[in-house]
């Protein structure tokens, strides 16, 4: 079977694959572009351990063919931090100990910081709802919540500095 | 010592006064009462001298007046 | 809380540093099982049963061996023959026979999913298609999921060897009861005829599963020198170099064995169930061979843990003293037999004081995967059973379920579960203060109630290995075989920096692979912190005694004049006096002394104490279609010392929500071919962060004294009252017993209407 040439944006940078026609963005994203922090918990679309950004939108990538991204960008949790500088979700993760194994966290941080760039104070009800196509087993979600809260306090103290600097 | 090794080993006996320098040799006293239960207390027996739970079999026995042996049991 | 406060004692313990491998799981730079490659690395496949119950007549691998980019096919008759040895697995123990038979079936399959046979090919693809290409002749056999279908006259046998042990005189033919126990204390019967209040009921849970995200995935690489390496994600890379290597028949010391990060194991990945397939694979291929479990593969093919039925009996005195407790039951433990009544036994006797009892505990396999264990082993079903019971008991004599609980709550000095006299455990801490917490007199709302569950679990501690080395800079390094599931990293490194009295990241953790460090046991029994700890502490105490007694050279005054203080060693007296030399200073000098500075210190602790808790739990039902919402849930546990309050709270947190899971959600559900028939995650439903409240946790500190700070195993005992607190709240919210799991909606409206 010949494969097909696909072009795309990944984390900013332009990105070309081959594929097969069946392969989801989870397996190239995972095998031929080396990118192993998305997760593949359940391959079919019920724990977001996977989740990514394909032009802007939210998606589980186990759920998205391969040849689906011709032409269109995909953020990862690789692109997530800015070189060595930490996303607030990130750095808030880490301070609330909001993972124990860590496997579902790149999904959480995908889907955590999409929230916040839609709704940047959301309360406890919308953080949870939003967050409910990410399974996590180890935490019980109580810090996860907790840390998606506090890294909204914080985006907005940073937007309330630019405004107030420019 | 409790269920199920009185059973399993001792025909239902599960009480012994017997004289050991360490548990070691306690339990070669106990297997050649009941065979078989060396080789499985090895694996399937924890031991406690006095109320307190004994990791060293090699550890001297002296002064000791009770010995029990229970299953091991450990979590996930 | 009578606890001291760990702040006021300790520079390090008990503060909530970020985790050493935090950033590369927050960046998912971190390598988990699926993520490893080796160098010329091709796939894997496994052929599994679509029967639960057959005889393999003869397997035809010629089709799959032919399809091009194959490069090994391997079925149980390239496995070495298996004795019925015993070999310690994980935290119990397994006969060989029983593990081999796990990773490929022998002879027959025993449940739908088992491993029939397995391929390697150069993609993933390929291997899946030759996999389909193997043709096996099944003789398709009756089988059996239920306990009373498989203790039924005339059940099919799914071990034709197996007789039930504990029964006296031994039966003579075989059956699917495994193992039978019968433990008595006191004479229960006299007791019960004694009581002044009865109260019994029959209780039934069904195989859930521990649910970890990853799947479970290792890398073989076999050399014709019969030296291996394997990478795998688990709890314990040791147990499962010593599992594959024993059912390989060859020495542990030939296969190097590599931890990698692992998503979540819960006692599940203790086993092993891939690894010596992908190893025989490699084998024949030359190449190394990555073999991965889809998530139908975990639900099908690896342990969930038991079900059970328990018929209860509980007598007490008119005050709620307990005079009694009568028990028969029944673990429902899948495949192969298994080792939860001994902690079914310990759940009944071990959280309360009861003088008189009379229990008897069976295993009974069937044909489902081989149950493995989850967090608390055997304990949250019989839990269930116990604390619905007394909760029954405490309404019938109008008794604040709290006051019942704390009238007989195990205390100090009392007997334990096997006689063992319990040590400085803290129930009854944990008791009174869930009776001041807020959430104990808070309003409810129409249709809400309120549950509350005790808990006791042994924990352990067993076999560690760990090093403490000084570079020449004086940092340090502290390398251990025990897999970090939930941050011990970090716990493990505030334990060094409290000793060396150094800074927390001073102080760098590793995961050694198996030919790095010595032998540790698996990360499980709530025996990380605990055994590991305490040999972090051990070997880091030696470094600082080098430190100190190489100072004193130093400064040419004996050892008793130098004190270690704030990283440094201090000179008290002679012409020093005054002066100090700090870590880096004395580690710097190594060329000048025996060698460099480091330890390592092996132990074995067995002087481990359980963990006790309670939970409160407020559910909303609704009449109309019998769905339960949580609206308020509170956990209380005695942590010894909490080295990290953050992963602590975790534990506790983590650990609720799965018995929440447990209680109202999870279950197998089979359909009449033996065929599980919710093998994803969408139809077997765990918790997402929608359906929890917030939980809060109230950690109760009462040392354990045989660690150098206290701990106590904290991981497992979040998991047993749950089940109960649910299920209490959610009968006194509808006036009606819930005495089957788990309590779907439909379960419940049910049970609403046939009440009606």
């Amino acid at each position: 079977m010949s494969k097909i040439a696909v072009s795309t944006t990944v984390n900013g940078d332009p990105a070309e694959f081959l594929c097969d026609a069946g392969e989801t963005l989870l397996d190239v994203l995972r095998g031929s572009l080396g990118l192993t922090g998305s997760k593949e918990g359940c391959a079919s679309g019920d724990c977001g351990a996977c989740t990514v950004m394909l032009n802007s939108q939210m998606v589980c990538s186990c759920l998205v063919l391969a040849v689906e991204a011709e032409g269109k960008s995909i953020a990862t949790v690789e692109g997530v931090a800015e070189g060595s500088v930490l996303h607030p979700v990130q750095r808030q993760f880490l301070e609330h100990g909001a993972l124990q194994c860590g496997f579902c966290t790149p999904g959480f941080i995908v889907a955590a910081k999409a929230l916040l760039e839609v709704n940047p104070d959301p309360d406890e009800t919308e953080i949870r709802y939003w967050l409910a196509g990410n399974l996590c087993r180890c935490t019980g979600y109580d810090k996860i919540v907790r840390a998606v809260s506090a890294a909204a306090a914080e985006l907005r103290q940073d937007s309330k500095a630019q405004r107030s600097a420019a | 010592m409790i269920e199920p090794f009185p059973g399993r080993y001792f025909a239902g006996r599960g009480e012994f006064e017997l004289e050991a320098p360490n548990l070691f040799a306690l339990v070669r006293a106990l297997d050649a009462i009941g065979s078989g239960f060396a080789e499985m207390a090895g694996e399937d027996a924890a031991i406690a001298v006095d109320g307190v739970m004994r990791a060293d079999w090699s550890a001297p026995l002296e002064g000791a007046q009770e010995v029990l042996i229970v299953p091991r049991i450990a979590g996930g | 809380m009578n606890a001291p406060d760990p702040m006021s004692k300790y520079r390090v313990v008990g503060t909530r540093p970020v985790r050493p491998d935090g950033i590369d799981k927050v960046t998912g730079k971190a390598i988990y099982g699926p993520d490893f490659v080796a160098a010329g690395m091709i796939h894997g496949a496994i052929l599994r049963s679509p029967h639960a119950h057959a005889r393999i007549r003869s397997i035809d691998t010629s089709r799959a061996e032919a399809l091009p980019g194959v490069k090994a096919v391997v079925t149980s008759a390239d496995f070495p023959g298996q004795s019925a040895k015993i070999i310690a697995a994980g935290e119990t123990s397994s006969s060989l026979r029983d593990i081999a038979a796990t990773c490929l079936a022998h002879g027959k399959v025993l449940y739908v999913g088992h491993a029939a046979a397995a391929v390697a090919a150069t993609t993933k693809a390929i291997a899946e298609a030759a996999a389909k290409l193997i043709v096996v002749d099944y003789e398709v056999l009756p089988h059996v999921i239920e306990v009373e279908d498989a203790l039924a006259e005339g059940a099919p046998i799914l071990h034709e060897h197996m007789i039930t042990k504990g029964l006296d005189p031994a039966p003579d033919s075989p059956s699917n009861a495994a193992n039978c126990l019968v433990m008595t204390r006191g004479d229960a019967d006299a007791a019960m005829a004694g009581a002044a209040v009865i109260v019994s009921g029959h209780y039934r849970t069904v195989p859930v599963h521990q649910g970890y995200i990853e799947p479970h995935a290792c890398v073989a690489s076999w050399n014709a020198d019969g030296q291996g390496q394997l990478w795998v994600s688990s709890q314990g890379h040791f147990d499962i170099r010593n599992q594959t290597a024993s059912v390989l028949h060859i020495p542990s010391s030939d296969l190097r064995t590599y931890p990698l990060e692992i998503g979540g194991g819960f006692g599940g990945k203790t086993g092993i169930y891939l690894e010596p397939v992908a190893m025989l694979l490699s084998k024949k291929a030359g190449r190394p061979v990555r073999l991965a479990m889809s998530r139908e593969d975990v639900f099908c093919g690896s342990g969930p843990a038991p079900g059970i039925v328990v018929d209860l009996t509980i007598g007490a005195d008119a005050d709620g003293t307990l005079k009694a407790i009568k028990a028969e039951f029944w673990y429902q433990v899948g495949a192969f037999c298994g080792s939860a009544v001994n902690s079914g036994m310990a759940t009944l006797l071990g959280t309360y004081r009861i003088a008189n009892a009379h229990l008897c505990g069976w295993d009974v396999v069937s044909n489902f995967p081989g149950t493995k264990a989850y967090r608390a082993p055997g304990a949250p079903q019989m839990a269930f059973a116990l604390e619905s019971c007394l909760d029954d008991l405490a309404r019938k004599l109008d008794m604040d379920p709290l006051d019942l609980r704390l009238r007989n709550a195990v205390r100090p000095g009392d007997p334990g579960p096997h006689h063992v006299p319990h040590g400085a455990i803290g129930f009854v801490e944990c008791l009174e203060a869930a009776k001041a917490h807020p959430h104990w007199t808070a309003p409810l709302g129409a249709n809400q109630a309120r549950g509350v569950a005790g808990a006791f679990w042994m924990n352990y501690g067993g076999p560690s290995t760990v090093s403490v080395a000084l570079s020449g800079d004086g940092s340090v390094q502290v390398t251990t075989g025990s897999p970090d599931i939930g941050g011990s990293r970090a716990s493990m490194a505030i334990m060094a920096a409290e000793v060396l009295q150094v800074p927390y990241e001073r102080v760098r953790v590793a995961i050694a692979d198996t030919a790095s460090i010595g032998y540790s046991m698996v990360t499980g029994g709530s025996r990380v912190t605990f055994a590991t700890g305490k040999a972090v502490v051990e070997a880091a105490r030696k470094v600082e005694e080098t430190l100190v007694t190489r100072a004193a050279s130093l400064f040419g005054v004996a050892a008793t004049d130098v004190e270690w203080r704030n990283g440094a060693a201090h000179c008290l007296t002679g012409e020093s006096a005054g002066e100090h030399l700090t870590i880096g200073a004395i580690a710097a000098k190594a060329g000048q002394f025996s060698g460099p500075v480091s330890a390592e210190v092996s132990v074995n602790p067995l002087d481990y104490l359980p963990g006790f808790a309670v939970h409160i739990c407020d559910t909303e039902v609704d009449p109309e279609t019998g769905n339960v919402s949580i609206i308020r849930y509170t956990t209380v546990q005695d942590v010894g010392t909490a080295i990290h309050p953050d992963y602590v709270e975790g534990q506790m947190q983590g650990g609720a929500v799965q018995g929440i899971g447990w209680a109202l959600n999870e279950a197998y559900v089979f359909d009449g071919n033996g065929r599980m028939e919710n093998p994803g995650f969408l139809d077997y439903r765990m918790p997402v962060a929608s359906d929890l409240p917030m939980i809060d946790t109230v950690m109760i500190e009462v040392p354990n004294p045989a660690h150098p700070y206290g701990v106590k195993g904290v991981g497992e005992a979040p998991i047993v009252p749950p089940l109960a607190a649910v299920a209490n709240a959610v009968s006194r919210a509808t006036g009606l017993p819930m005495r089957t799991l788990p309590l779907s909606p439909d379960r419940i409206w049910a049970t609403i209407q046939a009440a009606k």
